[in-house]
């Protein structure tokens, strides 16, 4: 069966391009568009890893993966943070809540991250 | 002299000239007194000193911490504040002091949460740009005009992000809102992955850097946003100034609490007239316009706005034709002088 990837991302275009790529690499790609949207196809399906987002609305990626965290089973699914915010405190916000991985869109390739959630789920292949 | 012993003068002063006129008209009257005078006298001076320490308190107290706050905002604590102990003048001039550090932190804040939404909103749609441009290259049935108008656009979005950086970064310098953090950097493979980054360029150049470091320690404790900064500004240009095949070289020496890094080219050179003038915003050589037209003219000034910033040094001897060599001294623990470590102690 196939890992399945949550990708929470509010930019449409950004989501999609996203999905297409994920899908691509050999995942199961399930989207949300808003935070609160996010925190509950995260608690109900428990995918085998989030792309977050942190400017979300309705709940903002940051205290959306505070409450995941609180959750028995959420707590253990990696998250790669994946935003354009670069300031310290997020950073070591994330970081404190056990994101896997914190990249900035901008300085980083589709190819790139493709390859990093392929490495997280499918290591050796 | 202090304003305490200059407040105590002036009260032995104002209180002693009536007491003696009025002693020597009761010893002229009655010289046998002399004795209680004296007694008198004596008891009048410690009473004086006395008054006047305690006055002399009242006034400097509040002086002496509104200078200690000063000093702290100069050294950028912008929530330094004073107490107000009275309601006096002193007492009006603590609340104004404080009244006007509230009103200067909320201008910091608002600063930096200016330049983080701006970097924010700036780089979003160029990353929602790179990544469809991305995605739109990566297909297999494209024609060769397609495909190179795709590069080309991918190209250009690239250039516009390291612009959107290069702004960003030059914008927080200006507003002081950069904050240094000195970290443990483990200097050769920091500097593997600054050429790393460098590999394309190195690539078209043909142009392979060449790395010599002489370090006693090879962790060494810096700012490495600044380290990377410096290391990719002056690589860069090193390699953009120089042409195909060239030479370009990178040093690095410890000396103690600084380390000086050389960046060597045998490139172009900056023409003798214009080497005043590299450093400042927005300025470019007029050679170096001509063989690299899309240059900014912010990379040296943020480089010397950010070695500043840390209290080092940046200097460069150049001949045209011949090459550039840029020395910058760069103070370990972020110019700080392991002084935190000693004020614990």
């Amino acid at each position: 069966m196939n890992k399945v990837v949550l990708v929470i991302e509010d930019d449409t275009s950004m989501l999609d391009v996203l999905a297409y790529k994920i899908t691509e690499a050999g995942f199961e790609v399930l989207k949300a568009q808003n935070g609160q949207e996010g925190l509950e196809l995260a608690l109900r399906e428990q995918p085998d890893l989030i792309l977050l987002d942190l400017l979300l609305p309705k709940l903002s990626g940051l205290n959306l993966l505070e409450a995941l965290r609180k959750d028995k089973k959420g707590k253990q699914i990696p998250v790669f943070v994946l935003t354009n915010l670069t300031e310290n405190s997020a950073i070591y916000k994330s970081v404190a809540l056990n994101s896997a991985a914190y990249y900035i869109k901008s300085n980083s390739s589709l190819e790139h991250i493709a390859t990093e959630v392929k490495n997280k789920l499918s290591p050796g292949k | 002299v202090s304003l305490k012993i200059k407040l105590i003068i002036l009260f032995l002063v104002a209180s002693f000239i009536p007491f003696a006129i009025v002693g020597l008209l009761l010893y002229l009257d009655n010289p046998k007194i002399i004795g209680e005078l004296v007694y008198f006298g004596g008891l009048l001076i410690i009473f004086v000193v006395f008054l006047g320490l305690s006055l002399a308190q009242i006034v400097i107290d509040p002086i002496e911490n509104l200078i200690r706050a000063t000093r702290a905002v100069k050294d950028k604590n912008l929530s330094a504040r004073v107490p107000v102990t009275s309601n006096d003048e002193i007492g009006e001039l603590a609340r104004a002091f404080n009244q006007m550090m509230n009103e200067l932190e909320q201008t910091d804040k608002t600063k930096t949460e200016f330049i983080s939404l701006a970097s924010h909103h700036l780089r979003t749609p160029l990353s929602t740009m790179s990544w469809l441009l991305e995605a739109l290259m990566a297909s297999h049935n494209l024609t060769g005009r397609e495909a190179n108008y795709l590069k080309q656009a991918f190209g250009a979005n690239q250039r516009m992000t390291e612009l959107v950086n290069a702004l960003l970064e030059a914008s927080h310098l200006e507003l002081g809102t950069f904050v240094v953090k000195p970290e443990p950097v483990n200097i050769p493979e920091f500097i593997q992955g600054v050429l790393e980054d460098l590999k394309p360029k190195m690539e078209q150049k043909s142009i392979q850097i060449a790395t010599e470091f002489k370090l006693k320690k090879k962790t060494l404790k810096l700012d490495q946003r600044i380290f990377r900064i410096i290391l990719q500004n002056l690589l860069d240009n090193a390699l953009s100034y120089t042409p195909d095949k060239g030479h370009v070289a990178l040093r690095i020496d410890g000396q103690g609490d600084s380390i000086l890094i050389r960046v060597i080219d045998s490139g172009y050179g900056i023409p003798m007239a214009e080497q005043s003038q590299i450093f400042n915003k927005l300025y470019r050589a007029s050679n170096a316009n001509q063989k690299v037209p899309n240059g900014l003219g912010l990379g040296l000034y943020t480089v010397k706005a950010m070695i500043e910033r840390v209290k080092g040094k940046i200097w460069f001897e150049s001949q045209e034709h011949q090459g550039t060599t840029f020395y910058v001294k760069l103070p370990l623990y972020g110019g700080l002088k392991r002084q935190t470590k000693q004020a614990k102690k």
